[in-house]
């Protein structure tokens, strides 16, 4: 196999249909561009063809937006996150092969989640883009500048996978007790603080409770465990290397090691002064929406809980307090979480003969033995994770009960199934397998790993 | 209202998009378009609606495709939800294709391929070039004129037929002695200016006798075959006409004596001659294939037996568990395939079988090595698809039906095969 | 008695019905469905006529403009042809005007002319009068009938009268 230059970024950028619609005002529409070193009529005639292709399709099918385009040398992908806005982001091929399908290119879907995600967390931080914009125009745009020209530094191309697509949340199963007494403390901390209205339980990237709903829960989720706390646990690290480490990251807290911790609020509950800034969300309630502030505070090393409060301004008498009312309670509840945590490890050996992802759809729960750590690169080969993304955007379309086996062509088999909006992908080498071998050797794995859940066909 | 972009001064400019044709309520409905148009966006020829009425609709065509050729690019290909807009340009022809089936973006270039090459076997490559080059703005449904209905069935074949996407031909199952008295009958009417003989049913392959340096591309074999099945009136008469094989000579014409075997007989004998006055010539070897048909072998009735009931074919295969396959042996460069039975016997579920055939197929060539073998289970079927070197097989099952059965059927099938092989295929080509 | 072959072409714009002349003749059928020529139709025919045996050898051309140069190669060495119009349509007389001054310059001398009025069924929606089409016949020495490939009117009596 030919070695491939990796894709690049050519563009990015954000537009909006109502303006700029008479003749000469073209580059109104635009609302943000990358790369800004394009001049004004390149960034015009970007967006010139990308709306009239919008506007093509929509005379075929007016319900069904573009979400692709293919050219000899780009490959470009669209979403439609607000009525009249418009995502768009574009790269190149690689080589300029003729090839439309690339067995090892990233698939269309891995990197329309870039604009989703991207969409979801600016929204997450900024509301909804309507929002700003019938505000204020210009401050839509530099919200818009400020946010996504750093955003866009983050992405790396070649690594977007099925994960990206499913977003989903790794969860630490608890026993039935525990889960109840941490359903208690929680419930005790909303109740004796009147402006704490949702709260999280994380151990390491794992999420223990969620009091949102799981859209909210999911995007929180995903910012929490691949920016916020990576970027605290490296600035930990790196504090004490070297302070003048220049990193990416939304907020930069800082911070001492001590075992309880507030990672966005005082630094230091004697002063004041140390509160830093805290982080303002916005999240729909009941359709309208609201702003909420973050506090993440650490139990442990591993342990967070973060919390939601409606009080914009914050006082350090109240920090005192909450962290004066939760450290004593959370010892015990630690210990026992980190307990089970390890006999959980040690389940997980025996998944770890197989490489699969496992996701179900009605609660985002996420498990696999493929990514060694959040955040980290697939260990395995891309023609099988692009196999694995393109079964999973087949199931997608059919949502009904679904199977699909397949040999490739270095006798490696990959598997897929979905039954009841659950769906798993195995990677499997059999040597000499036939499909009944595979079967069997899917039935095994089904019924030690998921036997309440899944059963595989004969 | 949105966006034009005319030229390399880039002046935008607006224009009010009118849709006629286009809001006609059934327009979204349709599951494939086909639109040609010149370079200069002209139109000239839409499958569905008349291409009068889609003249700004094929305008906005050649804008995107010019638009994005300015920036030194070449469009291929929008995705919007399960809709396919292919674009495909062939020297000063844009073709493009909208489709809501399940054929992938390569299958369809290739269908635009053969739509153009249809074109082509009018009019030849070196003429449609010419012509645009000395008008831009020719109007080329003059010289297309009474040939739309070529491209009509073309068209409606690629969606039932799988001998275009299979890139190969289907045989008519004949015991292997008939064929070669049938192939020998047609060696020796060879005369000075005969290229290839051929003789072909509704959509298969009897036989062909061909030079020994030249070989018929199946890709040129196909218009032949569409050329003989969207016209009834090759049938009470014999005819002569000019034919370009894009494949064999793209700037050239042959020339083709096409007549039946009899009245009662639905082969269709295909003579193929590089020289225009050669029709009396032809029409002399037509009578001595026709006579030694008839006297010495008495193979007429046979090959009519074989076409209407399909009696060598290998329909009794077909069960309450394997419900149809294609099996395609790349040794020989063609297919099999039974005839349909229900639950595959009306034009829609016909349509539909090929869309998953069309699904299995491309599934399996999408990477660069294709995947070696394919169990999908589907609500409504299984599907199971298995390439070796020599051969791909694709076939449907009934989904209740467990993989162990499943296997067991498609051995049986493939040992059938191996034994019947010599009724299945053509097995000797034959040579002038 | 010897068999006389006679090779005879039809020419004549698109639509006009030349085919459907041929099918009556030799068919003694007609399709109201029927398609356009592709190339060039070959069908034969043997009548008698006056106890002699004629063996017509009849080639139906396409009328479509791109076959035009192909034209020569069926009237080259006939011995008749007939050249067709519909009386519906005027432009298709004017075509007809085209071919004959075509064989007149090019085709074989001696060629028998014929020039039939096909469609006259249709006379409600006429576009050409007999009257002028006979004179022009007479002007350029061709046999003329109005005939009906539909109604068989004329269609034996034309081809009779071209032996």
């Amino acid at each position: 196999m030919t070695e491939k230059s990796p894709s690049t970024l050519i563009n990015f950028f954000i537009f909006n249909t109502t303006l700029g619609q008479e003749e000469g005002t073209e580059h109104e529409k635009i609302l943000f561009y990358y790369p800004d070193a394009d001049n004004i009529d390149k960034q015009s005639r970007s967006v010139g063809l990308s709306e009239a292709i919008v506007h093509f399709c929509g005379t075929f099918a007016p319900d069904r937006p573009c979400e692709v385009v293919q050219t000899l040398k780009s490959r470009q992908v669209f979403y439609q996150p607000e009525e009249n806005f418009w995502m768009i982001m574009a790269l190149t091929n690689k080589d300029g092969n003729n090839i439309v399908y690339h067995q090892d290119e990233v698939q269309d879907q891995a990197l329309q989640s870039i604009l989703m995600l991207s969409y979801k967390i600016f929204r997450l931080f900024n509301g909804p883009f309507s929002m700003t914009f019938n505000e204020s125009v210009d401050s839509c745009r530099e919200l818009l500048k400020h946010f996504f020209t750093r955003f866009i530094k983050s992405i790396k191309l070649a690594q977007q996978d099925l994960q990206d697509v499913l977003q989903g949340i790794r969860f630490l199963p608890l026993g039935k007790q525990q889960f109840l007494k941490v359903q208690q403390f929680i419930n005790l901390i909303e109740a004796n603080f009147s402006n704490i209205t949702y709260a999280q339980l994380l151990f390491d990237d794992q999420l223990i409770w969620s009091s949102l709903d799981l859209d909210h829960t999911q995007i929180l989720y995903g910012y929490l465990t691949t920016n916020l706390l990576p970027n605290h646990q490296e600035a930990e690290v790196a504090s004490s290397l070297d302070p003048n480490m220049n990193r990416y990251c939304l907020f930069e807290p800082l911070c001492t090691v001590t075992n309880y911790l507030f990672i966005t609020g005082p630094t230091e509950l004697g002063h004041a002064a140390s509160i830093g800034k805290i982080p303002r969300i916005f999240i729909n309630k009941n359709g309208k929406w609201e702003i909420f502030a973050v506090i993440v505070y650490k139990v442990l090393v591993d342990v967070y809980i973060d919390y939601y409060y409606y009080n914009l301004t914050s006082t350090i008498d109240f920090f005192r307090k909450l962290d004066k009312f939760i450290g004593p309670q959370i010892k015990q509840l630690t210990f026992d979480i980190a307990e089970q945590n390890i006999i959980n490890r040690r389940l997980s050996l025996t998944e770890m003969q197989y490489r699969f992802i496992y996701f179900n759809h009605m609660n985002c729960a996420f498990k696999s033995s493929i990514y060694p750590k959040i955040n980290q690169p697939a260990i395995i080969g891309p023609d099988l994770m692009r196999l694995f993304c393109d079964i999973h955007a087949e199931f997608d379309k059919s949502k009904s009960n679904e199977e699909f086996l397949a040999k490739t062509a270095t006798d490696c088999w990959v598997v897929g199934k979905i039954a009841d909006q659950r769906e798993l992908f195995v990677a499997q080498n059999l040597k000499n397998g036939s499909l009944l071998d595979i079967n069997d050797e899917m039935k095994k794995l089904v019924g030690s790993l998921f036997g309440n859940i899944f059963y595989f066909n004969s | 209202m949105y966006w034009c972009f005319a030229s390399k001064e880039t002046i935008l400019c607006f224009f009010t998009l009118i849709l006629i044709d286009v809001s006609h309520p059934d327009w979204s409905k349709i599951n494939k378009h086909i639109f040609i148009l010149s370079e200069a966006g002209k139109p000239i020829y839409s499958r569905y609606g008349n291409e009068e009425k889609l003249v700004t609709i094929m305008g906005v065509m050649q804008a995107l495709v010019s638009f994005v050729q300015d920036s030194d690019d070449t469009l291929q290909s929008l995705v919007a939800g399960n809709r396919k807009y292919v674009f495909l340009v062939k020297g000063p022809l844009i073709l493009v294709a909208v489709s809501s089936l399940e054929d992938s973006v390569p299958q369809l270039q290739l269908q635009l391929t053969y739509v153009y090459h249809q074109i082509l076997s009018v009019l030849t490559g070196a003429q449609l070039e010419k012509i645009f080059e000395q008008l831009r703005n020719y109007d080329l449904r003059k010289l297309l004129g009474g040939t739309e209905k070529f491209l009509h069935n073309l068209l409606d074949m690629m969606d039932r037929d799988p001998s275009f996407f299979l890139e190969s031909v289907q045989c008519l199952p004949i015991p292997v002695h008939y064929r070669d008295s049938i192939a020998s009958s047609l060696q020796h009417a060879k005369t000075k200016s005969l290229v290839f003989a051929i003789l072909i049913t509704e959509n298969q392959l009897i036989t062909l006798v061909r030079p020994k340096k030249y070989n018929l591309h199946p890709a040129d074999l196909h218009l032949i075959i569409n050329l003989v099945n969207a016209s009834t009136s090759f049938q009470s008469c014999e005819s002569w006409l000019p034919i370009c094989l894009p494949k064999f000579n793209d700037s050239g014409y042959l020339h083709a004596h096409i007549s039946y075997l009899s009245e009662e007989c639905p082969a269709c004998l295909v003579l193929l001659s590089t020289d225009k006055d050669a029709f009396y010539e032809l029409a002399e070897s037509r009578e001595k294939i026709i006579k030694r048909l008839t006297v010495k072998s008495n193979c007429i009735p046979v090959i009519s037996e074989a076409i209407t009931t399909n009696k060598y074919g290998l329909d009794y295969i077909i069960g309450s568990e394997i419900w149809h396959f294609l099996y395609k042996s790349k040794t020989y460069g063609q297919f099999v395939s039974p005839k349909c039975r229900p639950p595959y016997n009306t034009v829609e579920e016909q349509t539909r079988l090929q869309e998953l055939y069309k699904y299995l197929h491309h599934r399996m060539h999408a990477s660069a090595k294709p995947l070696k073998l394919v169990y999908r289970l589907r609500s409504q079927e299984a599907l199971l698809g298995w390439i070796s070197e020599t051969f791909e097989l694709y076939a449907v099952f009934n989904p209740l039906v467990s993989k162990t059965v499943a296997i067991g059927n498609v051995k049986r099938l493939m040992a059938i095969i191996k034994q019947e092989e010599d009724k299945l295929f053509i097995v000797n080509a034959r040579t002038f | 008695m010897a068999v006389r072959e006679i090779k005879l072409c039809l020419l004549g714009d698109a639509g006009v019905g030349k085919s459907s002349l041929v099918l009556r003749f030799v068919c003694d059928t007609f399709n109201a469905c029927s398609e356009s020529t592709i190339g060039a139709s070959f069908m034969s025919k043997t009548i008698e006529v006056n106890e002699q045996s004629y063996k017509y050898q009849i080639w139906d051309t396409a009328g479509q403009e791109k076959y035009r140069g192909l034209a020569p190669m069926y009237y080259r060495g006939a011995a008749a042809a007939i050249v067709v119009f519909d009386i519906t349509r005027e432009e298709s007389f004017h075509t007809l005007k085209d071919w004959v001054k075509e064989l007149q310059q090019l085709g074989p001398p001696n060629l028998v002319m014929a020039i039939a009025g096909n469609k006259s069924d249709l006379d409600e929606m006429r576009e050409v009068s007999s009257h002028d089409a006979r004179t022009f016949a007479d002007s350029v020495d061709a046999l003329f009938a109005e005939t009906s490939a539909l109604t068989a009117k004329n269609v034996l009596e034309l081809f009779v009268e071209i032996s």
